[in-house]
């Protein structure tokens, strides 16, 4: 019966339930929505304080922006692979 | 003498209400963020093209024909993604920070919630090897960013200013 049962979960281990994997891809949407929040928040700091240093302050913004996006969208890829399995 | 008997034109009207507008001279701010732009612009594509073709080439030697369809839309999807941030930066370059903030955190959710859509479409078309799609976006995605970070720095914009005398 184990036996039985241990074949089952092999045999579906391998899919992951579409639902579980939005929620996952939700949660991990997550940090990149703080990270960026964070930098721009960073930026209106800096140029309240300093506003002849916006050009340099937005570049590193936005690139830094770029870099964090990237987690969302290996997140979304990941997403993709587990509800098309 | 009043307006209503003069049959000449006013000299100084505006005579370009048909023509386009002229545009503003762009602030220095605004300006880095063009350049920023152009440049990332320019570092990124031709990397990332040539990684959506060499995906595209092997998914085609190991899957097949779905496996390039595959592979081409996922380099379309991540290529659209990533040039949508570029063009972000140079539709608002000439934005107060504040506003800025806000075309950034909007933009993210915008790009999050489009592609997400998109990917749980394509999921349904059975003609898309689903894992040459996805890799070719990882890959594709990454080595765009890659790119434009070495862009970042070709635009040699100082992280530390110094300070004169010290």
């Amino acid at each position: 019966m184990s036996n039985i049962v241990l074949a089952q979960a092999a045999d579906t281990a391998g899919a992951i339930n579409p639902g579980l994997a939005a929620i996952g891809y939700g949660l991990g949407a997550i940090g990149p929505g703080v990270g960026v929040g964070l930098i721009w928040a960073a930026v209106i700091n800096g140029t309240a304080r300093q506003p002849e240093a916006q050009s340099q302050l937005m570049g590193i913004a936005w690139i830094s922006f770029v870099l964090v996006e990237v987690l969302a969208l290996i997140g979304l890829v990941v997403y993709f692979i587990a509800s098309a399995a | 003498m009043s307006r209503a008997h003069d049959p000449s034109p006013p000299a100084a009207e505006p005579i370009a209400s048909t023509s386009a507008p002229q545009a503003e001279p762009e602030g220095e701010h605004a300006a880095a963020m063009r350049r920023l732009a152009d440049t990332m612009l320019r570092t990124a594509l031709w990397p990332g093209i040539a990684t959506v073709g060499i995906a595209t080439v092997v998914a085609g030697l190991v899957v097949g024909l779905s496996g390039v369809l595959g592979a081409l839309v996922g380099g379309a999807v991540a290529t659209a993604s990533s040039m949508a941030t570029i063009g972000l930066i140079k539709w608002s370059r000439g934005m107060h920070p504040m506003a800025m903030m806000a075309v950034a955190l909007g933009g993210y959710t915008g790009k999050i919630l489009v592609l997400m859509i998109v990917m749980t479409l394509l999921t349904w078309v059975d003609a898309l090897h689903p894992m040459s799609l996805a890799l070719t976006m990882l890959a594709t995605v990454l080595v765009w960013t890659a790119a434009e970070a070495q862009g970042f720095r070709k635009t040699k914009i100082p992280t530390i200013v110094p300070v004169a005398g010290s």
